[in-house]
């Protein structure tokens, strides 16, 4: 059976500039499926593809098997909330949702029960006859929303629709949207450039960097097994040591920073060889401690340069050997008393926790 | 890295053969007070149906050399406040002093004071030394001062190489820096900042956070920032004022507002809380044991007088609920499971009550994960209830 | 930002007033008792005013003017409106080169366009009518309508035509539902504008027009020419009346 919405080989260029190149990608159906990556990065360009915008360079967007490319946007049935909603600023609450039941000569009492079964589900109920300027964000999104699903798209895009909103209310929307994917039962697939976004409300997330696909995969498995320095770099924060002295042995990377001994699992050996090596590791897998730790490898000593109080957790900033810059989050206690800047500490981590990056 | 503190002269270079690190020397002001209001009010449109109140008798005093922010949600008042420090706006009444004279009347020129604007407001049709001489020659200083100034600033933001390019080529963080440099040039008392890291993305925003204050400790001047990002007021700041509403709300050091809230708003708006309904039954000590409906009783300290039947609430920080299982305490439903990468938050239900717990992964130690529809056992830890009385 | 500005105030204020200062000149002279254009002399008369209501020439000079004005007017907005719309919509590489041309008749001396239409009517067979009036005045004010529609669309966002496209309407439908009513305004202020400026235009007038079809400004130009008739500074009183009437009727709508 064919995937619901295929993309094959998709090209697009802007004169000399490449804004996707040969992206092949399968959304299925009911997924929450999230486009992340830098401004510029090409996931724009392939939701206005999809949306039908712009048309491809060279290339397909298929739907349940069929080209759709020739299909004008108007006949794609397709919903999308737009990064500034454009809500039509001349209608009201009401007729902005009602728009597209409108435009495809719905029957008027029908128009009415379906765009009060929405007002009801996105939570807009007494403000059906307000004009979009009276609306605070939060509301002008829902409106956004409600007007996107109402004539029950098989897809719907979500274009960086949260980036305007602060961060107390987008958590807010974050779980709104989840709650409304899973009462839906529509496909959505969203555009972001915020990592924490994309993790909290995806169940797959396709991570883009110069108009390719560089990964696509469930958040978790992003999160812990990167397959590059970009993903590493782009989803959270990640310390990049450079190893010296590599070699594998049985399954795992033994190496060296400075004059520490490392080690790490490395499932595949061909992938790095002769290629220098980076070891990835997670703040929050790394542990502070005062006195050395009883352990032959994977342990540093660090000089910390500052401290920044975060509330919950607390972030710690310092210098290890070979110029390696450390980041680590602890909770606040974790020490006992916190650390000064350009006290020596040590830190360690197991080794499980680290990472080989080809470099 | 302790300096040695001078003289209180504004100027302290005058005389000195000390030589300077990067930029400019610090200007201290031993135990001065930079920036003082006194029940300032500001009222937009007085007297019509359409006045808005955005400043209620607010009182401040800020320290010589610290970096204070003003933190708040948008239209709490935080801005029209900076406004009025930098002569943009005229106070309703109250008064307001910087350095100790009464600045109320005096047009924004003629205060020691420079603005860093949300959206830097470089000239565009300057280059960046040019940016960067202006406020100097509209001071009159000569020409090789201006000069040397100008180097050293560019020197201290990193922006050497650009001096001669104009602002629309830069980038964001190259813009942000340079307006810096221009308002740090004159060398005034007191720096304004109106939420200048606004417009870049997350991870400039994390490292310009770095360069800001580390701009602050080594010129030594009084910075006053300006945010509705309470990350970002408490990783800079030596003390932060919280505002909502036009009204101060409390103020402290980052620590103290995260961890003893005044208020249920202090506690919702900086970091997240649990925020419960309770009744007090019993005060021993300091102690009071509390009563939380389709839970049962906890124990917290209590810093103010409160009765018994008082209703009270509770605040509790989502990273300091315990959730655990196998110990024959589970009442609490898992709702709903979010993945954050370096933590999960779990949302759960007790009786009536809605919480969230946060879990940081990672570490050595093994922790366990939980899925929508388990029941687990929720704890505190100790320590961890704050009582909150408003 | 800054509150008040009094500086500001003074330079405004004071250009304000250069500007009007001619405009208020004309006011004795319509009050004058004399049957030429002169200062009143401690004798004050309202029997120009009375003048203008001559059926067959003032007044029927105001009437051709208005049908003039209505009718050009609305044909110079809807052009304006279809080629904005049009540029806005496609965005093609030449749309700079396209609005240039279009704006043309701004650049080139009135005159010359006058000397181009003289000749393009006499062909028609159009000199001298009504319809060959309009048409004149529809290519010299179409530019100012161009200018005032661009100047609403720059302004509409533009993802707004592609919601109405995703949500199912048709390129006809939303440009009916959804970009004119957004650019009401500027349609209104494209009308106006062409209004006023078919109103007194007189350059191309006074060489295609002139035996049959008089309009307001060209009767205006032969008075001054002929006989010096007070009656001229009436009917600008009466214009400048009008015209501080419209705007302080906008104000207070706003």
């Amino acid at each position: 059976m064919p995937a619901h919405i295929s993309i094959r080989k998709a090209c697009k260029s802007f004169g000399s500039f490449e804004a996707l190149r040969n992206v092949s990608l399968d959304i299925e159906k009911g997924e929450f499926l999230t486009f992340l990556g830098p401004s510029g990065s090409g996931k724009s360009t392939l939701l206005n593809a999809i949306a039908g915008f712009e048309p491809l360079s060279s290339g397909a967007i298929l739907k349940n098997g069929e080209d759709i490319g020739a299909t004008p946007a108007d006949r794609r049935n397709f919903g999308m909330v737009f990064q500034g909603y454009a809500l039509f600023p001349h209608l009201t609450v009401v007729e902005n949702i009602g728009f597209s039941l409108r435009v495809r000569k719905v029957a008027r009492t029908e128009v009415e029960g379906r765009v009060a079964r929405m007002v009801d589900l996105v939570g807009l109920r007494g403000h059906e006859h307000k004009r979009p300027s009276a609306l605070s964000g939060g509301q002008q999104q829902r409106v956004a929303l409600a007007r996107a699903l109402v004539f029950e798209p098989e897809l719907l895009l979500l274009d960086e629709p949260l980036s305007a909103l602060d961060k107390n209310l987008r958590e807010q929307l974050q779980d709104e949207l989840v709650d409304i994917h899973r009462k839906t039962g529509t496909t959505f697939l969203f555009v972001t450039h915020d990592q924490m976004e994309a993790m909290a409300m995806s169940d797959r997330i396709a991570i883009f960097d110069r108009g390719r696909i560089v990964q696509l995969d469930r958040p978790n498995v992003l999160y812990d097994e990167p397959n590059s320095r970009f993903v590493a770099e782009f989803l959270g924060t990640m310390n990049t040591l450079p190893v010296s002295r590599q070699r594998a042995v049985a399954g795992e990377l033994h190496a060296h920073v400075g004059e520490f001994g490392v080690r790490a699992m490395l499932p595949d050996a061909e992938q790095l060889a002769g290629k220098p090596a980076v070891l990835a590791i997670r703040p929050e897998k790394l542990t502070l401690c005062r006195e050395r730790p009883k352990a032959d490898y994977n342990l540093l000593p660090m000089t910390i340069d500052g401290v920044i109080f975060q509330g919950g957790t607390t972030i710690v900033k310092g210098s290890a050997p070979e110029g390696a810059s450390l980041t680590l989050t602890t909770a606040r206690d974790a020490l006992g008393n916190p650390p000064s800047r350009g006290e020596q500490l040590w830190v360690r981590w197991g080794h499980l926790d680290g990472r080989v990056l080809a470099g | 890295m302790q300096r040695a503190i001078k003289h209180p002269d504004p100027r302290p270079r005058a005389e000195s053969n000390i030589v300077p690190m990067a930029g400019s020397d610090p200007v201290r002001h031993p135990n001065s007070v930079a920036a003082e209001v006194r029940n300032l009010r500001k009222t937009y449109n007085a007297g019509t149906p359409h006045a808005h109140e955005a400043l209620k008798d607010v009182d401040l005093s800020i320290r010589a050399n610290e970096f204070f922010t003003l933190l708040g949600p948008s239209g709490c008042g935080k801005t029209t406040l900076l406004r009025i420090l930098g002569g943009f706006e005229m106070l309703t009444s109250g008064t307001c002093r910087i350095f100790g004279e009464d600045v109320s009347r005096l047009p924004p020129e003629a205060r020691p004071v420079n603005t860093v604007f949300q959206q830097y407001a470089l000239f565009p049709h300057m280059t960046v030394r040019r940016n960067i001489a202006f406020g100097l020659e509209m001071l009159g200083k000569p020409r090789a001062e201006v000069e040397s100034t100008v180097e050293r600033m560019l020197d201290l933001v990193h922006m050497t190489d650009y001096a001669d390019r104009r602002p629309d080529t830069m980038s964001g963080g190259q813009r942000q820096r340079v307006a810096l440099a221009r308002a740090l040039a004159p060398q005034p008392k007191l720096l304004l900042l109106d939420e200048p890291l606004s417009a870049l993305d997350l991870k400039l925003r994390q490292k310009m956070r770095l360069e800001l204050k580390s701009l602050q400790r080594e010129t030594g001047i009084t910075f006053i920032f300006v945010t509705h990002d309470q990350e970002e007021a408490l990783a800079m700041s030596d003390r932060v004022a919280v505002i909502s509403n036009g009204h101060l709300q409390q103020v402290g050091t980052p620590e103290d507002i995260y961890e003893q809230p005044q208020s249920r708003f202090v506690a919702d708006f900086i970091g997240e809380s649990n925020l419960i309904e309770a009744k007090v039954a019993g005060v021993t000590g300091g102690e009071a044991s509390l009563d939380i409906e389709g839970f049962g009783k906890v124990h917290a300290p209590v810093a103010e007088r409160v009765e018994d039947g008082q209703k009270v609430w509770l605040s509790i920080r989502p990273e300091r609920l315990v959730l655990g299982s196998g110990d024959g305490q589970e009442r609490a439903k898992v709702t709903d499971r979010t993945y954050l990468g370096n933590a999960v938050e779990y949302h759960l239900h007790v009786g009536e009550h809605a919480l969230t717990a946060r879990s940081p992964r990672g570490g050595l130690r093994g922790r366990q994960d939980f899925a929508p529809g388990d029941v687990v056992s929720v704890g505190f830890e100790p320590g961890s209830i704050k009582v909150l009385l408003s | 930002m800054f509150g008040k500005s009094r500086l500001g105030g003074f330079l405004a204020g004071a250009s304000g007033l250069f500007l009007l200062l001619p405009l208020v000149a004309v006011i004795p002279f319509s009050f004058t008792a004399k049957r030429f254009l002169s200062m009143p002399d401690g004798e004050y008369s309202l029997r120009h005013y009375v003048a203008i209501f001559d059926p067959d020439t003032w007044l029927a000079s105001i009437g051709t003017s208005t049908l003039v004005a209505l009718l050009s007017s609305v044909i110079a907005t809807a052009l304006a409106a279809a080629f904005g719309i049009g540029i806005w919509l496609r965005r093609p590489a030449s749309g700079r080169f396209l609005i240039g041309l279009v704006l043309l008749p701004i650049i080139v001396p009135p005159v010359t366009s006058a000397v181009a239409l003289y000749f393009l009517l006499a062909q028609i067979g159009l000199l001298d009518t009504v319809p060959g009036l309009v048409l004149s005045h529809v290519v010299m004010i179409v530019p100012f309508a161009v200018i005032a529609i661009l100047g609403a669309l720059s302004r509409l966002d533009r993802n707004l035509e592609l919601a109405a496209r995703n949500l199912g309407a048709s390129q006809m439908q939303s440009i009916i539902m959804v970009i004119l009513p957004n650019i009401r305004f500027g349609l209104f202020a494209a009308w106006f504008v062409s209004l006023v400026m078919s109103w007194e235009e007189s350059s191309v007038t006074l060489f295609v027009s002139g035996v049959n079809v008089i309009t307001l400004p060209k009767r205006i130009w032969d008075n001054l020419r002929l006989d010096l008739d007070p009656a001229v500074a009436a009917i600008s009183v009466i214009m400048i009346l009008a015209t501080t009437l419209v705007i302080l009727l906008r104000k207070s709508e706003t």
